[in-house]
C-alpha cells in the first residue's frame, strides 16, 4: 500500500467513468498524434524529395502564398549561378498540380531538365527512359501509376495532350512516387510557359562548405534582385501544404489539450465531491494536505498517462488506414519520432496535471471535521 | 513499546520557523478550575498541583466554539485537563459539545476562542496539524470511517502512507496489530463483508498503527450491540493500560463510561457540575 | 523585364491598389479598377463545371486564357483544353480604348479563316461570356456607391455603374468591392428592365507573387440558376505574349466583320 496504488485503486474502482475519461483523452490525443504525425510526413516528404535529388540550393522568385513558387524566366538566373562558385549544375524544375484524365484525383506533374542530375535518383521499375528531351513521352511513379491506373505504353492526356507511359520509377519520396515526370521542355510546352520553371535547383561540388552556401545566398541577394538562394529545408517551411498542416495541427494541440484538460478536470472534481468523507478520513489519520493533492495528482496524471499511450497508438493506428485509404494513397506520409512521441506522453502528463489542479486544491483545502460528516 | 513523543514534539515544536531551537519556558500556571468555580469533579482522583501540572497530557483554556457568526455555540468556555495515561470519559447528551471538544482536541477543528495545550505546548503554534495528529493522536469514531474499497490492512496501512520507514516494516506493523486484534482471518476482507465489531476493531487498528500518545473516540460503541461493545471497550481499556495509552472517550452511555478512570460531564456546551448530573 | 502582372484571368478579378480612404470615391474606384487590369501578358488555366438547376453537375472542362491589356488596346485568347470536343478552338477577342468589343472564333486545326463572333455568347456553353471578361463596365460614366455590403465574410462597397448605351444587352452593374483588398466580390449583371441576367461571386481568392489578390474560385449563376463553378488551378502572371498569340484578330477574314454588339 502506497500513494500509487491506492491511486490505482481509486481509479480501478469506477471503471466507466475512468473508461469514458481515457477514451475522450485518448481520442483527443490520437487526433494530436495523427495530425501532427501527417503534417510532419508533409515536411519530410518534401524534405525527401529535395534531399534525394542531391540538390543543395534551390533559387526561387521570393516566395509567394502559392503552393510552389510562382514560374519566373529561368534563362538570365540560370546563366548567372552557373558563374558562382563551386556551383557544378543548375537545372530547371517546373511543376503543377493538374488532372490527368477524368476523374483522377490531381496529381503533382514535374517538368525536369532533360539529362540533368535530378533523374539520377529515380529508379527505374519498368519500361524505359525518355530517348530524347522532345519526345513525348512520361514517366510515372509506382504510387501514380496504382492512382491513375497506368502502365508503361497506356495513354495519359495531361493538359488536352497526349502522352505515352514510357517508364515506371520509385523514388525514395512519397511526393515523387506519385508524380508524374516529363522533361522540362515538354511542360514548359503543355503548360504553355515557354523557357519558364518554379525553381532552380543548384548542385555545388564536393569542397563546398557551408560557409560557401551562406556566401551564395547572399550572393543571390545582391545581384539578382526578386530572387532568393535557400536550403531545400527553408523551402519546405514555406511550403504553404506544409504550414497549412503544422497549423492544423498546432489547432488540434491546442483544442485536445483544452478538452483533455476540462475532462480531466471534471473527472477529478466529480470524484473529488463523491470522495469528501474519504479525504476527510485521510486528513484526520495524519495525511497531509499535500499528500492529498499529490493523490489527486496521481489519480489524474494516471488517467491522462492512460489516454496519452493509447492515443498515440489509435492515432498512429488511424494514420494507418488513412495512408491504405484509395483517395489518401502518395498524398501522406506520417513520420512519428521518438521525441514527438515523447513530447506526447508529456502532454498527457500535463493534460492531468493542469486538469487535476483545482480538484486537488479543492480536495487539500476540505476541512477535515465536516469532511468526515459529508455523505 | 512505547516511543517517547515527548521528544517527537519537541523537535517539532523546534522546527517550526521563529521559535528557536529551546521549547518555550513553562506556561503560566494553571489552576485547575471549571467554569463554575466549583472543585474539581468526582472522580478526579490524582493529586492537583495549582503552580504547574506537569502530568497533563491536553489542556483546554476556555474553549469556545461558535458557528454561524455566534448564534450556534458548541462549547462555550470548556476548561479541561487530561493526565497522561488517563482514561476519559466524556459524557452527555446529543449536542451538548462532546464532539466538538473531541475535533478541538484532535486539531480537525480550530477554537473560536481559548487555547488547548499539549504537554504545554499551545496548539496555536502547531504548524502543521496533519503531521501533529499523525503522530500524536488516533481517532475512533462510531461510524468505523473506514474507506470501503480498501481491505481491513489497507485500512490501517493507508494511515501510513507520508510516515517514515520501510513498507515491509508498517506491514508487519499492521499485521501485528490486527492480529492482536483477532482479526488475523481477516486481513484481506473489505468493511462491507465485515461485521460492526470487526471493522471496530479494525478502525483501533489504524488508530493506534502510528503509535500515538492520546486516543480520541466519539461513541466508538455507538453502532455495536451489547456484546459486541463490552468486547470493543475491553480491548480498548487493555491496549490503554498495556500502552500507557491516553483515552479521552465520548459517549452518552452509562454503561461505557463506568470504564473510564474519570468521567467529566458536559451540558449545552460546559463542563457540567458533576458526572452525576448528566443524564 | 519588369512587367506588370495582370490580375491573373478576369476582368472579374479586380484590384485596385491599396488605397487608404480618400480613394472610396466611385469614380477613383472604377479608374483603379481599370488600372489594374493592365497587364504586358498574363495566362490562367481553368476547370469550369457546370451545374444545372437541378443540381446535376457536368463533367468540368478545362480552358485556358491569356491576355494582354493596355488603356489602348485589349486583347484576349481563350483556348480549350479538355475534353476533346472543345480541344484548341479557339475564342479571341478585342478592344481599342473605350470602343466596341470584337471578337472571333477559330480552330488551331483546320485551316478556316476566323469566324466573327457575338461577345455575348457563353464560351463553351458555360456562364462565362467574353464581354464580362472585359469588364467595360469600369468605364461607363458616372458611377457612383451603393452602400457597404457583406460577401461571405468580407465586407465590401457596392459600385453602382449603368449604360444608356440600347446595344448593350447589359445596362446596368452592381460591383462590390473590398476595399481592403481591392477585389470585386459580387458583380451582378442586368439588363435594360433591371432583370438580373447574372451574378459573378468570389469564393475563393488569393495572393499572387506580385503581391495582388486574384479569384481563385468564382461562381456565376445565371437568372435560370444555372450555375457556373471555375476553379484557377494555373496562373502566369508573366506570360510571354508572342507574335502568333493574337494573329486570328489582325487576319484579313476577320477584320471585315462588325462586331454585334458595338458600345458607344
Amino acid at each position: 500500500m502506497n500513494l500509487l496504488s491506492l491511486a490505482f485503486g481509486n481509479i480501478y474502482r469506477r471503471p466507466a467513468r475512468a473508461g469514458l475519461t481515457v477514451s475522450a483523452i485518448s481520442l483527443g490525443i490520437a487526433a494530436v498524434v495523427a495530425l501532427t504525425g501527417i503534417a510532419w510526413g508533409f515536411e519530410a516528404s518534401w524534405q525527401k524529395a529535395n534531399d534525394a535529388r542531391g540538390t543543395d540550393l534551390i533559387v526561387t522568385r521570393i516566395a509567394s502564398e502559392n503552393a510552389m513558387p510562382s514560374p519566373f524566366r529561368a534563362e538570365r538566373v540560370q546563366e548567372a549561378l552557373k558563374g558562382y562558385p563551386h556551383v557544378q549544375q543548375v537545372v530547371g524544375l517546373l511543376s503543377e498540380m493538374l488532372s490527368v484524365g477524368e476523374g483522377s484525383p490531381p496529381v503533382f506533374v514535374f517538368g525536369w531538365a532533360y539529362g540533368s542530375y535530378l533523374w539520377d535518383h529515380l529508379k527505374l521499375v519498368d519500361g524505359r527512359w525518355a530517348s530524347a528531351d522532345t519526345e513525348p513521352v512520361v514517366v510515372i511513379g509506382s504510387l501514380a501509376a496504382e492512382l491513375l491506373h497506368k502502365s508503361v505504353g497506356d495513354r495519359l492526356e495531361i493538359e488536352g495532350q497526349q502522352f505515352s507511359v514510357a517508364g515506371v520509377f520509385e523514388s525514395p519520396a512519397a511526393i515523387e512516387n506519385g508524380a508524374v515526370v516529363m522533361s522540362l521542355t515538354l511542360a514548359q510546352q503543355i503548360l504553355d510557359k515557354p523557357g519558364k520553371v518554379n525553381i532552380l535547383n543548384v548542385k555545388v561540388d564536393e569542397s563546398a562548405t557551408p560557409a560557401d552556401l551562406a556566401q551564395f545566398k547572399s550572393q543571390v541577394r545582391a545581384t539578382l534582385p526578386g530572387f532568393v538562394a535557400i536550403t531545400s529545408g527553408e523551402l519546405v517551411g514555406k511550403n504553404t501544404v506544409v504550414r497549412i498542416s503544422k497549423a492544423m495541427s498546432h489547432a488540434t494541440i491546442l483544442i485536445a489539450g483544452l478538452v483533455g484538460a476540462l475532462v480531466v478536470f471534471n473527472t477529478m472534481l466529480m470524484s473529488i465531491n463523491e470522495r469528501t468523507r474519504e479525504i476527510g478520513i485521510l486528513l484526520t489519520v495524519g495525511w497531509q494536505r499535500r499528500t492529498v493533492m499529490q493523490l489527486v495528482f496521481y489519480e489524474s496524471v494516471i488517467l491522462t498517462l492512460a489516454g496519452g499511450l493509447i492515443g498515440i497508438l489509435v492515432g498512429i493506428a488511424i494514420t494507418g488506414i488513412l495512408e491504405h485509404m484509395e483517395v489518401m494513397r502518395g498524398k501522406i506520409d506520417a513520420v512519428f519520432s521518438p521525441s514527438f512521441l515523447v513530447a506526447v506522453v508529456g502532454l498527457s502528463v500535463l493534460l492531468g496535471i493542469a486538469g487535476g489542479l483545482f480538484p486537488a486544491l479543492k480536495a487539500a483545502r476540505l476541512r477535515p471535521a465536516q469532511a468526515l460528516w459529508h455523505e | 513499546m512505547i516511543i517517547h513523543t515527548n521528544d517527537r514534539f519537541a523537535r517539532h515544536w523546534a522546527a517550526c520557523p521563529g521559535r528557536g531551537s529551546a521549547a518555550p519556558a513553562s506556561i503560566a500556571p494553571f489552576r485547575f478550575t471549571s467554569r463554575t468555580g466549583l472543585p474539581p469533579p468526582h472522580g478526579f482522583r490524582y493529586k492537583m498541583n495549582t503552580e504547574s501540572f506537569p502530568e497533563a497530557i491536553v489542556r483546554a483554556r476556555a474553549l469556545a466554539l461558535h458557528f454561524d457568526d455566534g448564534d450556534t455555540q458548541a462549547l462555550n468556555g470548556v476548561d479541561l485537563a487530561i493526565r497522561a495515561g488517563e482514561f476519559v470519559a466524556v459524557v452527555g447528551p446529543s449536542g451538548c459539545g462532546k464532539s466538538s471538544l473531541l475535533n478541538i482536541i484532535g486539531t480537525l477543528e480550530a477554537p473560536t476562542t481559548g487555547e488547548v495545550f499539549f504537554r504545554a505546548q499551545p496548539y496555536s503554534g502547531i504548524r502543521d496539524p496533519s503531521r501533529f495528529r499523525r503522530q500524536h493522536i488516533g481517532f475512533i469514531f462510531q461510524s468505523f470511517n473506514l474507506i470501503p474499497t480498501l481491505c481491513a490492512l489497507d485500512n490501517v496501512l493507508v494511515a501510513t502512507i507520508g510516515t517514515p520507514g520501510t513498507a515491509s516494516e508498517k506491514m508487519a506493523r499492521a499485521r501485528d496489530l490486527l492480529a492482536k486484534l483477532g482479526l488475523e482471518n481477516r486481513l484481506a476482507h473489505f468493511p462491507n463483508k465485515m461485521s460492526g465489531g470487526e471493522r471496530q476493531r479494525v478502525a483501533i487498528a489504524r488508530a493506534l498503527i502510528n503509535s500515538p500518545d492520546l486516543i480520541l473516540a466519539d461513541e466508538p460503541t455507538g453502532s455495536l450491540d451489547s456484546a459486541n461493545s463490552a468486547a470493543v471497550l475491553t480491548l480498548l481499556t487493555d491496549i490503554q493500560k498495556e500502552r500507557g495509552l491516553t483515552v479521552i472517550m465520548a459517549t452518552h452511555d452509562p454503561s461505557v463510561s463506568a470504564r473510564a478512570d474519570r468521567i467529566v460531564a458536559m451540558r449545552d456546551g460546559q463542563i457540567a457540575p458533576s458526572p452525576e448530573a448528566a443524564p | 523585364m519588369m512587367r506588370r502582372g495582370s490580375a491573373l484571368l478576369l476582368a472579374l478579378v479586380l484590384i485596385a491598389p491599396a488605397a487608404d480612404g480618400e480613394e472610396l470615391a466611385p469614380v477613383a474606384i472604377a479608374q483603379a479598377m481599370r488600372q489594374v487590369r493592365h497587364s504586358d501578358g498574363f495566362a490562367a488555366r481553368m476547370n469550369i463545371t457546370l451545374v444545372a438547376p437541378t443540381g446535376q453537375r457536368a463533367l468540368p472542362i478545362k480552358i485556358s486564357i491569356v491576355g494582354q491589356i493596355a488603356a489602348a488596346r485589349e486583347r484576349l485568347v481563350i483556348r480549350g483544353i479538355a475534353p476533346e470536343r472543345i480541344r484548341n478552338r479557339f475564342i479571341a477577342a478585342e478592344r481599342s480604348g473605350d470602343g466596341p468589343i470584337r471578337a472571333v472564333t477559330y480552330r488551331e486545326s483546320a485551316a478556316a479563316a476566323p469566324a466573327p463572333a457575338d461577345s455575348f455568347i457563353p464560351i463553351f456553353d458555360s456562364n462565362l461570356v467574353v464581354w464580362d471578361l472585359f469588364a467595360p463596365w469600369w468605364s461607363w460614366p458616372e458611377p457612383h456607391l451603393g452602400g457597404s455590403a457583406r460577401v461571405g465574410e468580407d465586407d465590401c462597397v457596392n459600385v453602382r455603374l449603368h449604360t444608356e448605351s440600347a446595344a448593350s444587352p447589359i445596362r446596368e452593374v452592381v460591383s462590390c468591392v473590398d476595399p481592403n483588398r481591392h477585389l470585386s466580390l459580387r458583380t451582378q449583371l442586368f439588363d435594360g428592365r433591371h432583370s438580373p441576367v447574372r451574378t459573378i461571386l468570389v469564393e475563393e481568392a488569393m495572393r499572387q507573387a506580385s503581391g495582388r489578390v486574384a479569384a481563385r474560385k468564382f461562381s456565376i449563376t445565371g437568372a435560370d440558376q444555372a450555375v457556373t463553378e471555375i476553379e484557377v488551378y494555373s496562373g502566369d502572371e508573366d506570360y510571354r505574349v508572342s507574335s502568333g498569340t493574337f494573329a486570328a484578330l489582325d487576319t484579313p477574314a476577320a477584320t471585315g466583320n462588325q462586331p454585334d454588339h458595338a458600345m458607344p
